[in-house]
């Protein structure tokens, strides 16, 4: 087998030569066209399928986040510091309505107070426990989506009237108009009533929540047990989540001393644990790909080498030092790289922006998603991390595999290699 | 006289290179006798190499019919003629001869591990063969570890272990010295005493030399076929 | 044949370093399915422990209505002995209850439940019969104590050798109170269960409520799969009742354990993906070196099949080599995790996708060869197309080459 070089290269590195490197590597890869090919389809294959899954995951943890958040319990909540140990009746955030109006200062920010009761709720002669929560009707709809899931009836408009949840409404045998009675302790240890018209029915899709919960509007619920201006949380959302962050040391200050500020990430353990789990396995899954593409990599810079012994076997009794032609073939593990992922970063772009419009059906999953807050539609993030992180990987994996391979040139005797077939 | 080993009747042979036709044989007579040691000679593009491979199965021709060893080789697949190649005619090529992973006994055994000669038949005939032509002591060397004339010989051991009908050469002293030709050649004539019918492609004057009857081509067409000495 | 092998194992001796890559990418990839796999099925199978014990079992036999409406007043008469005659071996276990919301005061707080009278001897096929247990577990059906969850004994403010008093709607429909001394309480990894559930015995719970009936009827069988047969059975047997297995009382678990089974072949195939690349061109090399070679095996009367069945046998040889490689080293990954990986820094997010705390991985036989047989397959369908390739060109124009 003869080869030929189509251009000279140079014996010693000099300026002006880079050019001379690139054109020279760019034709050295197309000596072999099935094998950089299919050389460079691996690194298409693996750069396409990481960045896309990367933009697919970071999308679904982004949508996770927003749809637990904006389900019940809020971005952030202030509460008694300690009302999530104990969650007595008394530890309550005072003085309410001051501090809701200093918050309400922050802009893009909304508040929501909450106060709950423990009570026993009767229709005629049934009974359960139920947990009554006075809210603020209006603002609650801002911040979060449980209150647009009523489905028979209507929410409360005025101070006598509840909302319930289907699950409880069936286990007490009631209908929309009849009347509830809660019954509970009071905050100083008196009885606390309140009887209350059922406004309408709501179904949450967690059959825990609907069995326990009944809404009220928040005066309804500190009248009845003896709670002044004093609520159990203030739950806080900003319309976009992403000012959450910055906003949050101001939103410590002017705190009451006995109240904390908690986030959605010690509100919701799960989800930030959940993703934890996923991103975990996720690591796995990519390196394992990035590994074997990169396997493939060093077969073929071996068979690069071996099949060019005698080129560099010429070259070297030319006088070349070896670094040069090691640098050579560094320039062509680039060229490779970079058709290979340029090809795979155009289809995952491509797929990205298509599905990023688009979003992706869950189709069956629909049902077990909104269990894991997740949307019917899964959307991708865009993101110059989960782009570009898969690309690098592989740049330092194909350089590294063409180093080690090269490293034989070193060791090389010109006269030998000359010899070779 | 004994039935010929090979007929070639009205051979033509048409290729095209880079769209251009060659002519590489037209209309070519040729009969060989058994015992007969036949070099096929004239310059390049005279389609001496076209009808050695034509005799040996290797090609079709596109006119005409040829015969060896009383078969017709037109009425034959490619299947059938694999078969023919494998038990009735020997090869040596002018390179590439020998399967670099096996050693040069193993090489001679392989014909007949495909014709399914029983493995301790294999290696008696085979050391036999090779101890005959003067290669005993390279039996269990690769080709990589023996020179081009011992690899050649091995090539002709190879070729004549399972007794051929016809040895054919193509250019067969291509890649050798002088001398080692000359040993190369001897061995050739050694066999063809022994009755060995042998028909070979050269442009090598020494090789003609030794053939009995020298064919000359020129332009795909026998110019001059007789005999340099009597057979 | 033997010929065959002999060419095909020095050939890929000829390219020792080359085969050697190959063969580590191989294995490392077999490898890493096996591996992800035994994770894959731990979790699968950890969703469906959970889901199971978790008072479901693998079928269920309820009154007409119960679930829509958990009241007392669905429920039903089980003569004692009276399970069907289900094949021996199928019925590991099953138990009977009566399960019912109810709520639950300790002298500081109040909370709504789950309160579910049991047979502490035959709840070994729920959770309860495992957990770990302060105090003391119930000593029998007639035990008039509550078992109450770690998690709820907190939250009430209350422990054991405490009391509490339980409110349950009889079934008249009239709300029932006593009072009852905590025997226990369990721990059950996660505080979704401990939340919810509280334990009294059987009988006990039946005297209050004034019935002699149950809720349910849960059976469990020692394959998965037999929970057909037991349904159709029980089915038989109680033709009034309503009697599920649990994909229907759980249906996003069973989804999840059919998406598991799709995730194994996914995972699979984008791992052999990975790998084919690497794989095809060696092949294709390893056939296009050898086109003269092979030629001249042709011109010396080798049939064109043989040569096909040479160049295949090498690449089966070789990722079988690579495939008992990765095989290995998955069983060695196995055993080393075998005891299962600790979640318990992830707990809640494990509850939350329906896991337990511990994740074990499972070592399925069928997985293993269906991913070696694959891989090997992959391997012949890789060599093919080249030696096919290879064949077509004539012998002439091969040596000519």
């Amino acid at each position: 087998m003869t080869q030929t070089l189509s251009l000279p290269v140079p014996t010693k590195a000099s300026k002006g030569d880079t050019g001379l490197t690139w054109r020279l590597a760019w034709r050295n890869l197309w000596r072999n066209p099935r094998r950089t090919w299919l050389t460079a389809g691996g690194i298409a294959f693996a750069s396409l399928l990481v960045t896309l899954s990367m933009s697919l995951q970071q999308g679904s943890y982004d949508a996770m986040v927003s749809s637990a958040t904006g389900f019940y319990l809020g971005q952030a909540q202030i509460n008694h510091v300690l009302y999530e140990e104990e969650g007595k009746l008394e530890q309550t955030v005072a003085p309410a309505d001051e501090l809701r109006r200093s918050l309400e200062q922050v802009p893009g920010l909304h508040v929501a107070p909450r106060a709950q009761v423990f009570a026993l709720a009767s229709v005629g002669q049934r009974s359960f426990g139920a947990a009554v929560v006075g809210v603020d009707f209006e603002v609650e709809q801002k911040l979060v989506s449980f209150f647009d899931r009523v489905t028979q009836g209507r929410l409360p408009v005025d101070e006598g009237e509840v909302l319930v949840g289907e699950a409880l409404a069936r286990n007490l045998g009631a209908q929309l108009g009849d009347e509830l009675v809660l019954l509970g302790t009071g905050k100083e240890g008196g009885i606390g009533a309140l009887a209350l018209t059922i406004a309408g029915l709501y179904d949450s899709g967690r059959p825990e929540l609907d069995r326990s919960l009944v809404f009220t509007h928040l005066a309804s619920v500190q009248n009845g047990f003896g709670l002044g201006d004093e609520v159990h949380a203030m739950v806080l959302g900003f319309d976009e989540i992403e000012a959450l962050a910055p906003n949050l040391p101001r939103l410590s200050r002017g705190l009451p001393d006995n109240a904390e500020l908690r986030t959605w990430q010690q509100l919701l353990p799960e989800v930030v644990q959940s993703i934890e789990l996923d991103r975990i396995s996720a690591v796995l899954f990519y390196g394992s790909i990035l590994v074997l593409v990169t396997f493939s990599v060093v077969n073929t810079f071996i068979m690069i080498i071996f099949e060019r012994t005698r080129e560099f076997g010429m070259l070297l009794a030319l006088g070349t030092r070896p670094g040069i032609i090691m640098r050579q073939v560094q320039a062509e593990a680039l060229m490779m790289w970079l058709v290979g992922t340029a090809i795979g970063l155009l289809l995952s772009n491509l797929l990205v922006g298509w599905a990023a419009v688009q979003g992706i059906p869950l189709g069956m999953m629909e049902e077990m998603a909104a269990q894991y807050y997740m949307p019917s539609r899964l959307y991708p993030a865009i993101s110059l991390y989960a782009m570009s992180l898969a690309p690098l990987v592989l740049l330092v994996g194909t350089q590294l595999a063409a180093f080690f391979v090269t490293l034989r040139v070193r060791r090389l005797k010109p006269v030998e290699a000359l010899r070779a077939e | 006289m004994t039935d010929p080993v090979v007929i070639c009747r009205g051979v033509s042979r048409t290729y095209q290179q880079e769209s251009v036709p060659v002519h590489a044989l037209r209309q070519v007579d040729l009969t060989v006798y058994p015992g007969e040691f036949v070099s096929l000679s004239g310059p390049s593009g005279s389609g001496k190499s076209t009808l050695l491979n034509i005799v040996g199965g290797l090609d079709r021709p596109d006119e005409g019919s040829v015969s060896v060893g009383g078969v017709d080789l037109g009425e034959l697949s490619e299947s059938k003629l694999a078969d023919l190649r494998l038990h009735k005619l020997g090869f040596v090529f002018q390179a590439y001869n020998l399967i670099p992973v096996l050693s040069a006994l193993e090489n001679v055994e392989f014909i007949m591990q495909l014709q399914g000669v029983s493995s301790a038949e294999r290696a008696e005939r085979a050391t036999a063969v090779l101890d005959r032509l003067g290669l005993a002591d390279m039996l269990h060397r690769r080709p990589g570890e023996l020179s081009g004339g011992q690899q050649q010989r091995v090539a002709v051991a190879r070729a004549i272990v399972s007794e051929p009908v016809l040895l054919l050469a193509d250019e067969p002293s291509a890649n050798l010295d002088s001398s080692t030709t000359k040993d190369l050649l001897e061995l050739l004539k050694q066999l063809n005493e022994e009755g060995m019918t042998i028909v070979t492609a050269t442009h090598d004057a020494m090789v003609m030399s030794y053939a009995l009857r020298q064919v000359h081509l020129l332009d795909g067409r026998i110019e001059h076929d007789g005999q340099t000495r009597s057979a | 044949m033997k010929l065959l092998f002999q060419l095909s194992i020095r050939n890929l001796l000829r390219n020792k370093r080359r085969n050697a890559m190959l063969l580590v990418a191989i294995a490392v990839a077999v490898a890493g399915v096996n591996a992800s796999n035994t994770l894959l099925r731990g979790y699968q199978y950890g969703m469906l422990e959970s889901a199971i014990n978790n008072l479901t079992g693998h079928v269920k036999v309820m009154a007409e209505g119960y679930v829509d409406d958990p009241n007392v007043k669905h429920s039903f008469q089980l003569n004692s002995e009276q399970l069907p005659q289900l094949p021996v071996g199928m019925v590991v276990g099953w138990a009977d209850r009566l399960r019912v919301p109810a709520v639950i005061m300790s002298e500081r707080e109040t909370r709504g439940i789950e309160l579910v009278g049991v047979d502490p001897a035959k709840e070994s096929i729920s959770f309860i019969g495992e957990a770990k247990i302060e105090g003391e577990f119930l000593q029998g059906a007639d035990d008039g104590r509550v078992l109450v969850g770690k998690e709820l004994a907190r939250q009430l403010q209350t422990a054991v050798g405490r009391r509490l008093v339980l409110i349950a709607q009889g079934a008249d429909g009239l709300n029932r109170e006593r009072g009852y001394r905590i025997a226990g309480t369990y721990d059950a990894e996660g505080t979704g269960l401990e939340k919810n559930y509280v334990f009294v015995g059987l009988n006990s719970l039946q005297a209050l409520l004034e019935t002699e009936a149950v809720t349910e009827l849960s059976v469990r069988v020692d394959r998965e799969e037999q929970r057909l047969p037991a349904k159709s059975a029980l089915r038989a047997a109680f033709p009034d009742l309503q009697v599920k297995d649990w994909r229907e009382l759980d249906p996003q678990v069973a989804e999840m354990f059919k998406f598991a089974d799709a995730s194994l072949f996914i995972w699979f195939f984008l791992m052999m993906g990975a790998l084919t690349f690497g794989l095809v061109n060696s092949l294709i090399a390893a056939v296009m070196e050898r086109v003269k070679e092979l030629g001249m095996m042709r011109a010396l009367g080798m049939q064109n099949s043989t040569v096909l069945v040479q160049v295949v046998l090498e690449s089966i040889i070789l990722m079988t080599v690579g495939v008992v490689l990765g095989t290995g080293i998955s069983l060695l990954i196995y055993w080393s995790i075998a005891d299962g990986i600790d979640l318990s820094a992830y707990a809640e997010g494990a509850e939350m996708v329906g896991v337990s705390s511990i994740l074990q991985p499972v070592l399925l036989s069928e997985d293993v060869f269906l991913v070696a047989v694959m891989s090997i397959i992959l391997g012949i369908l890789a060599s093919f197309y080249p030696a096919w390739r290879v064949i077509k060109i004539r012998p002439l124009d091969a040596l000519r080459r």
